[in-house]
C-alpha cells in the first residue's frame, strides 16, 4: 500500500515542506526592525514633525521601538482606528515589518514614503471632512441629567474631568475615559447605564454646524464578558429628531458608527440617552463627532 | 517488538540527556514566573522542617510541626518543593546577614540560613532538581523510543522533545509541570515493561516493574494531580489492546467470564500508590480524609483565568475545544508537527491494514511488510499522546497556564514524530535506491541521514536556543512566527516573566529609591530578583502605578484597561521601555513624568 513511490513522494513533500518552513522562519526574522531601523524611523518622523499629526504603527502592534518616539502624539492600540486617526491633519504611519505596505485607507492620501531601514514611514493626510466639533473634548460644555419629567435631575458635579449626579461616584458618571472595547483601547465617553429604566441624558446645545454627525457607540470589553444586568437602549436626538434608537444586547461586542446627515441644519442640539432595566455592568461607552 | 535495550543505547541517550542539562544550565537567565514564585516560597518554609527532622526527628512528624512548616501552597503536594526547598539549602549561595543585613528581611525565618555547598544562586539551586528530572527525561523518551519504534525514531524523539521553545522554557522551573511530565513518562514507560509481551510468560522482572510503576505513580501524584489520569486512560488501554481476550459464554448452568491476566502495575497502583503518596505528603500524615476532600475541592473549582485565542478573549466556559490542538500546532516548531502528521499518517496506515488484513488476502500481504510492532503499543503511545490533550481541551476546564497543562501528552506526540522521520528516512532510502551508484553506499547513506536529521531538527534548535527567556510567547514560522500574537490575536506573555527583561533597563535608568510598579509579576519573583542580584536593592516594588514612578505593563488582553489608566495618570503616550522578542510587544514601561530621569546610572 505505501509502495517506494508512494514513500518518495511523502519524503518529497515533507523536505520541501521543511525547506518551506526554514524560509519562512528567516524571512520572518530579517523582517523584524533593528534598532537602528527604529532609531531612523523616529529621526524621520522628527525631522517632519508638525503641531497636530499623529504617529500609528502598521501593523497597530508592532510597537517595539516606540520609546524613541517620546514627546510626540502616539497612538500604540492593538488595532488600527483610522476614524478618530481622521482627526489629525497628518499622520506618520510606522510600518514594519519591511515589503509589507500599510492600506491607505478610502480617501486618505498618501504624502510620502521613506524607508528607514526595515521600517517604512509614510506620511498620509485623512479625506476632506475636518472635524468641526468633538464632543469628548466638549465634554465639559454638555449638560448630563438623570431620570425624567419631574424627577429629572441636573448632574452639575464636575470633577477630574466626569460629571457626577450629586456626591462622586466611581463609575455612576459620565466622564472621559480610556478603555478596551470592540479589540482596542479607545478615548471614549463613558456613560454607565442606570439602574430601573431611569434616563440618563448628556446634551449639548449649539454643537457647530457641519456636514456629518457621527456616532459611535459600544459597551466595553469588560461589560461583554459578563452575563449581568440587560439590554442597554441607546438613542441619539438631533434636535427634537430620533436620529439612532438601538438597543446593545449584554454581550454585544462592537464599536458601532453612524453617520447622521446635518447638512443644512446650522448649529444642532444633541441630545444622547441611555436606558437599562438592570445596569449591572453596562458599561456604555461612546463618542460624538461633528465632520464638516 | 521490543528491541532489548544495549548499553550503547543507555549511553546515546545518557549524552542526550547530558547536552540537555547542559542547554538548560546554559540558558539559566530566564524570569521566574508566577508560580514559580510560590513554589520558591513554598520550598524555603519547607525546608524549615528539615532542620526540626535534624535536631529533633520527633518532633518533626507531629501535627504542630506540620502544620507549621507544611501550611503555606497546601493545593499542591509537598515533595516537587521539598526537592527545591533540599537543593536550595545544600547548593545554594545564601546572603550573609552579617555584611549584609537588609537581606534578613528577605527570607522566611528572617534571616537566610547558613550556606552549605554554595555552588549556585539561589534560583537556579532551587531549579536543580527540575533540571536533573526534565534532563533524565530526554534519557527515558530515547530509551523508550528504541525499546518499542526503533532507534531512528526514537533519536528524533529524544530530539523533538528538547528542542521545543515551550517545553525547553518549562524545563527551568522549580515548577510542577515538566517534572511530572517526567513522572508520567517513566511511569508509563515502567507500565509498558511490566506487561509480558503477547505470547510471553510473566516473568519476576515484570513484577519488579509493576512494583516500580506504583512507585513512580506515588511519585507522580505527590508531583501534580495530571497523573489522576493516568490510571484511567491505562484501564481502557488494556480493555481496548486485550478486546479479544475478553469473553462471556455460557457454560452448562452459567456464565464463564473470560478475561486476559490482570496487569500486575494496576495491583501496584492500587496498593503501593497510596502509601508513597501518604508517605512523602506531610499533610496526609495527620488527617488525610480532610485534606483530600479539601484539595480536589479547590481543583475541582479553580478558578478560570483568561485566554486570549484568536482575538477573542475567553473569561468563561466554553472554552474552545481545539485549544490544545491548536496551540501545540502553533507553538511547537513547524518541522516537528510536520514529523508527527506524517507519524500519524505511518501508524493510521498500519493500523488500517492490520485491521483490514483479517479480512483481504492483499492487505494480508501488504501486512506482512509493515514494521513489526508489539500490539496495543502504538494504542498506548496514542492514548497517552490523546488523554492529556483531550482533558484540558473539555469546554469547561480552565484553560490557563499557555501549554504547559499538556506537556505529558507532547512527549508521546514527539514519539509519534519519531515515527514520522522513520518514514521520511524510509522514503530517502528508497531515492538513494532508485537514483542508485554512490548513493547506495553506507558512508553516503549516512550523511543523507544526518542531513535529513539536521533538516528537521536544526529549525527547531534554532528557534528553542533563541529569545530562551520568552519561550513562552514563542509560535512557530507556519503559524507566522511571533508576530502571530499581534496578527491573529493570540497570548503573548502567561506568566508575568517578562519584567525579567526589563530589569537591566530599571537597573540602569531610573533614579536611586524609585518605586517600580511590577503588574503580574509577583512580590516571591521580585524577591528573588533582589536575592539574586538581578534588581538593584534600592527599587521598592510596589503594585499601585499611581503610587510608582514606574510600571511593567505585562501585555495580556484581560489588562489593557490598566495599561491606558497609567497612560492617562502618567500623561505619557509612549512607553519608556518596551520588551518586544520577534517584534511583538510583550511588556510596556510606564515611566511617571517626574521619574523621567533616564540614563542616569545611580
Amino acid at each position: 500500500m505505501t509502495g517506494p513511490v508512494t514513500r518518495i513522494a511523502l519524503s518529497s513533500i515533507l523536505v520541501a515542506a521543511a525547506l518551506a518552513y526554514i524560509g519562512m522562519a528567516a524571512v520572518q526574522r530579517a523582517n523584524v526592525p533593528d534598532e537602528a531601523s527604529w532609531e531612523q524611523a523616529a529621526s524621520t518622523v522628527r525631522a517632519g514633525w508638525k503641531e497636530g499629526d499623529l504617529v500609528v504603527f502598521w501593523p497597530a502592534w508592532a510597537h517595539a521601538g516606540a520609546a524613541g518616539f517620546q514627546g510626540l502624539a502616539v497612538d500604540i492600540a492593538e488595532l488600527p482606528d483610522w476614524y478618530e486617526a481622521a482627526k489629525h491633519p497628518r499622520v506618520w504611519v510606522v510600518a514594519s515589518p519591511s515589503g509589507k505596505e500599510p492600506e491607505l485607507p478610502g480617501g486618505w492620501h498618501a504624502v510620502s514614503r521613506t524607508e528607514a531601514g526595515r521600517i517604512t514611514v509614510h506620511m498620509w493626510t485623512p479625506g476632506e471632512l475636518v472635524l468641526a466639533w468633538d464632543g469628548l473634548q466638549s465634554l465639559k460644555d454638555a449638560k448630563v441629567s438623570r431620570g425624567d419629567g419631574e424627577k429629572r435631575q441636573g448632574c452639575s458635579t464636575w470633577q477630574d474631568g466626569k460629571w457626577h449626579c450629586g456626591a462622586q461616584h466611581p463609575w455612576q458618571n459620565v466622564g472621559r475615559i480610556s478603555r478596551d472595547i470592540a479589540g482596542r483601547v479607545r478615548d471614549v465617553i463613558w456613560a454607565h447605564a442606570r439602574d430601573n429604566s431611569e434616563p440618563l441624558e448628556i446634551r449639548w446645545a449649539g454643537v457647530s454646524a457641519g456636514r456629518t454627525l457621527t456616532v459611535n457607540v459600544g459597551l466595553t470589553q469588560r461589560a461583554i464578558e459578563q452575563v449581568t444586568g440587560s439590554p442597554v437602549e441607546f438613542e441619539v436626538r438631533v434636535g427634537d429628531r430620533v436620529e439612532i434608537s438601538r438597543s446593545i444586547d449584554i454581550n454585544e461586542a462592537g464599536w458601532f458608527r453612524y453617520d447622521i446627515d446635518v447638512s443644512n441644519l446650522g448649529p444642532v442640539d444633541v441630545t444622547v440617552r441611555i436606558v437599562a432595566k438592570k445596569n449591572q455592568d453596562r458599561q456604555l461607552c461612546f463618542t460624538a463627532d461633528m465632520w464638516r | 517488538m521490543r528491541s532489548p535495550l544495549t548499553r550503547r543505547d543507555a549511553a546515546v541517550g545518557a549524552v542526550l540527556a547530558a547536552i540537555h542539562l547542559t542547554l538548560l544550565a546554559s540558558t539559566l537567565d530566564i524570569g521566574f514566573s508566577r508560580d514559580e514564585s510560590f513554589y520558591f516560597d513554598a520550598a524555603e518554609q519547607y525546608s524549615a522542617w528539615y532542620d526540626v527532622l535534624l535536631a529533633n526527628p520527633g518532633s518533626a512528624f507531629s501535627k504542630d510541626s506540620v502544620d507549621r512548616y507544611f501550611a503555606y501552597n497546601a493545593e499542591h503536594p509537598a515533595l516537587p518543593k521539598m526537592l527545591f526547598g533540599a537543593s536550595w539549602r545544600l547548593f545554594g549561595k545564601m546572603h550573609d546577614p552579617t555584611e549584609e543585613p537588609f537581606s534578613r528581611g528577605w527570607y522566611f525565618q528572617g534571616k537566610p540560613p547558613a550556606t552549605i555547598l554554595g555552588w549556585f544562586s539561589e534560583s537556579t539551586a532551587m531549579r536543580l532538581p527540575a533540571l536533573l528530572l526534565a534532563s533524565f527525561l530526554v534519557f527515558a523518551v530515547y530509551l523508550f523510543g528504541v525499546e518499542f519504534l526503533g532507534r531512528r525514531a526514537a533519536l528524533f524523539a529524544a530530539l523533538a522533545w528538547m528542542f521545543q521553545p515551550h517545553a525547553f522554557w518549562h524545563s527551568h522551573f522549580a515548577c510542577f509541570d515538566v517534572p511530572v511530565t517526567a513522572l508520567w513518562f517513566l511511569m508509563a514507560w515502567t507500565f509498558l515493561k511490566s506487561m509480558p509481551p503477547p505470547g510471553e510468560p510473566r516473568l519476576r522482572s515484570h513484577a519488579m516493574w509493576a512494583l516500580l510503576t506504583g512507585v513512580l505513580m506515588g511519585l507522580a501524584l505527590n508531583t501534580k494531580h495530571n497523573a489522576f489520569f493516568f490510571p484511567p486512560m491505562a484501564v481502557l488501554w488494556w480493555v481496548l489492546a486485550k478486546r479479544r481476550e475478553f469473553g462471556i459464554s455460557l457454560q452448562g448452568a452459567g456464565l464463564k467470564v473470560r478475561i486476559p491476566p490482570i496487569p500486575l502495575a494496576f495491583f501496584a497502583m492500587l496498593l503501593v500508590t497510596p502509601v508513597v503518596y501518604w508517605a512523602l505528603w506531610p499533610r496526609l500524615w495527620h488527617d488525610p480524609i480532610s485534606h483530600l476532600k479539601w484539595y480536589f475541592s479547590f481543583h475541582a473549582k479553580h478558578e478560570y483565568y483568561w485566554v486570549y485565542y484568536f482575538a477573542t478573549l475567553y473569561t468563561k466556559p466554553p472554552f474552545p475545544l481545539g485549544f490544545p490542538f491548536v496551540m501545540s500546532a502553533m507553538t511547537i516548531p513547524g518541522t516537528t508537527v510536520l514529523l508527527f502528521l506524517a507519524g500519524a499518517l505511518r501508524l493510521s496506515k498500519e493500523y488500517l491494514v492490520r485491521l483490514g488484513a483479517r479480512f483481504s488476502d492483499s492487505l494480508s500481504t501488504v501486512s506482512s511488510h509493515l514494521p513489526s510492532r508489539e500490539p496495543g503499543v502504538v494504542l498506548f503511545i496514542f492514548l497517552n499522546f490523546l488523554v492529556p490533550f483531550l482533558v484540558i481541551a473539555h469546554p469547561q476546564v480552565p484553560h490557563f497556564g499557555g501549554t504547559k497543562h499538556w506537556l505529558h501528552g507532547v512527549t508521546f506526540a514527539c514519539l509519534m514524530a519519531g515515527v514520522g522521520f522513520e518514514l521520511l528516512l524510509d522514503g530517502c532510502r528508497d531515492l538513494a535506491d532508485r537514483i542508485g551508484g554512490i548513493f547506495r553506499t553506507r558512508r553516503v547513506r549516512i550523511a543523507g541521514a544526518s542531513l535529513i536529521l539536521a533538516l528537521f531538527v536544526g529549525p527547531a534548535a534554532w528557534d528553542t536556543m533563541t529569545d530562551t527567556a520568552d519561550g513562552s510567547s514563542y509560535y512557530n514560522a507556519f503559524a507566522g512566527g511571533r508576530a502571530a500574537m499581534g496578527e491573529m490575536g493570540m497570548q503573548r506573555e502567561f506568566w508575568g516573566n517578562s519584567a525579567f527583561s526589563a530589569l537591566p533597563w530599571i537597573n540602569q535608568n531610573l533614579p536611586p529609591g524609585s518605586r517600580v510598579d511590577f503588574h503580574d509579576t509577583t512580590w516571591g519573583a521580585v524577591q528573588m530578583y533582589r536575592r539574586d542580584g538581578f534588581l538593584r536593592r534600592d527599587i521598592t516594588p510596589v503594585w499601585d502605578y499611581k503610587s510608582a514612578d514606574a510600571f511593567l505593563f505585562h501585555w495580556h488582553k484581560e489588562f489593557t484597561d490598566i495599561e491606558a489608566d497609567a497612560r492617562s495618570f502618567y500623561k505619557s503616550a509612549v512607553p519608556g521601555f518596551v520588551w518586544a522578542p520577534g517584534g511583538v510587544p510583550l511588556l510596556d514601561a510606564w515611566v511617571k513624568t517626574s521619574a523621567r530621569n533616564l540614563g542616569k546610572t545611580p
